[in-house]
C-alpha cells in the first residue's frame, strides 16, 4: 500500500536540509579555541563551588565527535566535548553542589534548559552557554558521583590532529 | 449383590480421580512458568501435555463407565466429579538474558518422578476396579502409559541436569534448556558435524535458519569444540555471522574476513589498473576521499571504500578510554550487513541494541556506529561500575529513498520491516545464547527501525528485550504498548516535537499518543531538519535520558521545558548545536 505521506515527509526533511543557510551569526571557531572554551567553562564552574571541586578527566570524552556526515559516511563536522568527574565534594553535598552549579551558570548569563532528579538526590542539569551556544551539563552517576561536561557547537574539521 | 459394588466402586474411583487427576499439573506448570524453549523443550512439553490431557480424559471416562454400570443396576451414584484442570498457557514475562534455574529443573524432575510413582499406583488400582466389574480397561491402560512415559523421561533428564550443575560456568537459560532437553531436539547435529569440518555449504544452510532455538544450539556446540577445530572455523568465510557464537569469536572471524576481502579487492585493483594507480587509490582511501573519477564507478573501489569506512569507525575501539569494538556481523554484498558492539555484549550488565531506519546502508553506516558509541559513553558515564555494551545493528535491508522524490511514486510498506524483524529476533537470540552472565537487553528503534523492533517483539513475546525504546517512530505495527509482550511501563517513546516522522503513525497507532500506553520521555526540541536525527546529540538532555533508561534510572530523567511557540522552521535557535546532515533517517 503506498505510503506517500510518509515518503513526502522524508522528502520535506531532505529538501529543507538542502535549503537551510549556513549559520550566519557566529564566526567559526577552531577546535583549539573550542577546547579552550570547553575547559574554561568547566574549570570556572568547578572553581565556583564551595569548596572548589577537583576535576578528573573522563578519557572517552576526548576524541572529537562527528556531528555531520556526508551521504557516504564521511564525518564532515565535529563537536568538541569534555567530561570531568567532580571530586572532593563534601559528604552529603551532591544536591548542594548541583544547586551551586545551577546558580553559577545563571549568574554567568547561561541558559538552563532542563533539570531532573533533584527530588531523589540525583540531580542533572542541562544548559546552553551565552553567547556562543556551548552545551553545558551536570549529571549524577551511580555511586553518587557527579560529572560536569561542556560541548561545542558543530564545527568544521581541522587539519591538525585532535586536541 | 452387584449394585452396591458398582456404586461403591464408583465412589472409590471418584476418590482416586480426585487424588490423581492433577498428578501431571505440577510438571506442566513448571514448564510453562520457565518457558524453556531451547533444544527439544517444546517437544517434551508437547509430550507432557498429551499425557496430562489423556490422563484426565481417562479418569473421566472410567467414572462415566462406572456411573453407567451403577445406574443400570438401579443405584444411580452422584454425578462424577470434574477431572479436568486448567494450567496457564502464557509464560511469565521474563527477559532474554537470564540464567538457568537449576532449582526449577530439579523440581521438574522430582515432580515427574513423584507423578510416575503415583500414576503407576493409580493405574493398577483403576485396572482392578474396572476388571472386577467387567468394564473396558482402556482408561487404566492410558493412566499406566502416562506413568510409564513420565518415568522414562527421568533418568536422562537427571543425567543431563547433573552435567549442567557440574559445569562451573554461568549458562544462559536457552542454552541450558537445550542441554537439558537435548534428547528431544530436532536433530541438526549432523549439519553441525559437517560445519565443524569446514563445510561451507553446511554453514550456508545453518546461516539460513531462523528458529529461536538455533543460536542456543550453536552456543552449546561451540563450547564443546576442540581448540584446533575452532581455530580453523574462524577463518571460514561468513562464520562470524553465526548467531550464538561468543562476541569475541564473531569479531575475530569477521575481522579475518574483512582483511581477506581487503586483500582480494586490492589485488584485483592492482591487476586491473597497475600498482601505480593502486598506490594513488590507497592514498585517497586513507582519507576516505573518492578516488579518481575514472575508477569511482568500479565495484572494487566502492567495496574498498566501505571497508575503509568500517575500519575508521572501529578505530576508537580500545582507544582513549573506549571499550573494544566487536565486529559482530559483516557482509559487503547487497545493501550490506554490519553489527558493531562497543563493549562486550556477552559480559555487559546492560546491552543496548540500536536499530536504525530508512536509507541506512553500509556506506553511510558510520554515523550509526558513532551513535552507538556516544550512547555507550553516555550510559557508561552514569552507570557506575556496571558495564555497558552498545550495539549498532544494520542487519536488514531498510527501504531506500532517493533524494529526489516524486510524491506518489514511492512506496514504503512494512514488508522490509517484517523481514528485518526475523533477522533482529535471530540476532537477539544469538546475544542471549552467547551470554556468560545475567544481564539486561534494551532495544532502541529509530524511525523505520522502530517498526522492525516492534515486529521483532511480536516474534519473541517477552524474550526480545527487557525494555523497548522508540524514537522518531512512525508507528511500530501495534496499537498498544502491551501488545509488544512487555509490561507497558517498559516501553518508552521519545518524540522531538519538531520531528515530523514521529507524527505519522502510519504503521499502527502513533506510539507517542497517550492512548498507545507507552511511557514518554523528554527529548527536547530541535530545528525541523535536525529533529529526526538529534536524539544522540552529545550531552543533550535527550541522549542523557536514553542513558537513564538504559540504566533503569527512571527517577532521574530530565525534563526540558516547553520552548517558545514561535515558528522554528526558518529561525535558527540561538545557541543550539548545529547538526546538519544525516547519517540515516
Amino acid at each position: 500500500m503506498p505510503l506517500t505521506r510518509f515518503a513526502r515527509t522524508i522528502a520535506l526533511i531532505m529538501t529543507v536540509s538542502a535549503c537551510m543557510p549556513e549559520q550566519p551569526t557566529q564566526e567559526t571557531v577552531t577546535h583549539v579555541q573550542a577546547l579552550e572554551r570547553v575547559e574554561r567553562l568547566i574549570r570556572q564552574t568547578a572553581a565556583a563551588l564551595t569548596p572548589p571541586a577537583e576535576l578528573e578527566l573522563i578519557p572517552y570524552s576526548t576524541p572529537p565527535n562527528p556531528c555531520a556526515w556526508s551521504e557516504d559516511g564521511i564525518p564532515e563536522r565535529f563537536s568538541i566535548n569534555r567530561k570531568y568527574w567532580l571530586r572532593g565534594l563534601p559528604g552529603e553535598g551532591i544536591v548542594t553542589a548541583a544547586r551551586q552549579v545551577h546558580d553559577h551558570w545563571e549568574a554567568q548569563g547561561h541558559a538552563i534548559t532542563s533539570t531532573g532528579g533533584f527530588e531523589t538526590g540525583h540531580p542533572s542539569i542541562t544548559g546552553t552557554s551565552n553567547p556562543d551556544g556551548f552545551v553545558l551539563a551536570l549529571a549524577w552517576a551511580e555511586g553518587d558521583n557527579l560529572y560536569l561536561a561542556a560541548t561545542s557547537p558543530c564545527l568544521p574539521p581541522q587539519d591538525a590532529p585532535h586536541p | 449383590m452387584r449394585a452396591p459394588s458398582a456404586g461403591e466402586a464408583f465412589r472409590r474411583v471418584a476418590l482416586l480421580a480426585a487424588e490423581h487427576h492433577t498428578d501431571l499439573d505440577t510438571p506442566t506448570r513448571l514448564m510453562v512458568a520457565h518457558a524453556w524453549v531451547g533444544g527439544g523443550a517444546p517437544h517434551f512439553a508437547a509430550g507432557l501435555a498429551t499425557h496430562r490431557g489423556s490422563l484426565q480424559s481417562a479418569l473421566a471416562l472410567a467414572l462415566a463407565s462406572l456411573a453407567q454400570a451403577a445406574a443400570r443396576l438401579g443405584a444411580p451414584p452422584p454425578p462424577p466429579p470434574s477431572t479436568s484442570t486448567q494450567v496457564p498457557t502464557a509464560p511469565a514475562t521474563h527477559g532474554p538474558f537470564r540464567g538457568i534455574d537449576t532449582g526449577a529443573m530439579t523440581a521438574l524432575i522430582a515432580a515427574l518422578e513423584a507423578a510416575a510413582d503415583r500414576l503407576g499406583t493409580a493405574g493398577h488400582r483403576l485396572r482392578a476396579e474396572l476388571a472386577a466389574l467387567g468394564l473396558p480397561l482402556s482408561p487404566a491402560w492410558t493412566v499406566l502409559r502416562a506413568a510409564e512415559w513420565t518415568a522414562a523421561q527421568c533418568p536422562d533428564l537427571r543425567r543431563r541436569l547433573a552435567r549442567i550443575r557440574g559445569s562451573a560456568r554461568w549458562i544462559p537459560a536457552g542454552v541450558a534448556a537445550h542441554d537439558l532437553f537435548g534428547t528431544y531436539a530436532v536433530s541438526r547435529d549432523a549439519l553441525l558435524a559437517r560445519l565443524a569440518t569446514g563445510d561451507q555449504a553446511a554453514l550456508a544452510q545453518f546461516l539460513a535458519l531462523r528458529d529461536a532455538a538455533v543460536p542456543a544450539q550453536v552456543a552449546s556446540w561451540w563450547r564443546r569444540l576442540p581448540d584446533g577445530v575452532r581455530r580453523r572455523l574462524v577463518t571460514l568465510p561468513g562464520f562470524g555471522a553465526l548467531n550464538g557464537l561468543p562476541a569475541a569469536v564473531r569479531d575475530q572471524a569477521n575481522r579475518h574476513l574483512l582483511a581477506t576481502e581487503k586483500a582480494r579487492l586490492t589485488a584485483e585493483l592492482s591487476r586491473l589498473y597497475g600498482p601505480g594507480a593502486l598506490a594513488s587509490i590507497t592514498a585517497d582511501l586513507r582519507h576516505l576521499a573518492v578516488p579518481a573519477a575514472l575508477l569511482a564507478q568500479d565495484e572494487a573501489v566502492r567495496l574498498l571504500r566501505n571497508i575503509a569506512m568500517i575500519e575508521r569507525a572501529l578505530a576508537l575501539g580500545g582507544v582513549s578510554g573506549h571499550p573494544p569494538a566487536y565486529l559482530l556481523s559483516f557482509d559487503l554484498t547487497g545493501t550490506g550487513r554490519l553489527a558493531v558492539s562497543w563493549g562486550d555484549p556477552d559480559t555487559a550488565a546492560v546491552t543496548v541494541t540500536y536499530v536504525p531506519g530508512l536509507n541506512t546502508r553500509l556506506s553511510a553506516f558510520a554515523g550509526d556506529i558513532d551513535r552507538a558509541r556516544v550512547l555507550w559513553q553516555q550510559a557508561q558515564a552514569t552507570a557506575g561500575s556496571r558495564t555497558i555494551a552498545s550495539i549498532a545493528w544494520l542487519g536488514y535491508d531498510p527501504p531506500q529513498i532517493s533524494g529526489t522524490l516524486t510524491p506518489g511514486a514511492s512506496v514504503i510498506g512494512d514488508a522490509p520491516a517484517r523481514r528485518g524483524a526475523t533477522e533482529l529476533a535471530a540476532f537477539a537470540d544469538g546475544l542471549a545464547a552467547a551470554r556468560t552472565g545475567p544481564g539486561r537487553h534494551v532495544v532502541l528503534g529509530h524511525s523505520y527501525g522502530s517498526l522492525v523492533t516492534g515486529q521483532a517483539a511480536l516474534l519473541r513475546p517477552g524474550r526480545l528485550a527487557d525494555e523497548l525504546v522508540f524514537v522518531g517512530s512512525p508507528g511500530v505495527g501495534v496499537d498498544h504498548a502491551k501488545d509488544l509482550g512487555l509490561p507497558a511501563d517498559r516501553v518508552w517513546v521519545g518524540e522531538d516535537r519538531n520531528d515530523p516522522v514521529a507524527k505519522l503513525g502510519h504503521f499502527g497507532r502513533d506510539p507517542g499518543s497517550p492512548t498507545f500506553g507507552a511511557r514518554p520521555f523528554p527529548v527536547g526540541r530541535n530545528l525541523l531538519q535536525n529533529a529526526h536525527s538529534s536524539y544522540w546529540d552529545v550531552d543533550s538532555a535527550s541522549l542523557r535520558n536514553l542513558g537513564r533508561i538504559v540504566n533503569e534510572q527512571y527517577q532521574e530523567l530530565e525534563n526540558p521545558p516547553a520552548l517558545s511557540p514561535l515558528p522554528q522552521l526558518l529561525m535558527p535557535q540561538f545557541g543550539q548545536n548545529e547538526n546538519i546532515g544525516n547519517a540515516s533517517h
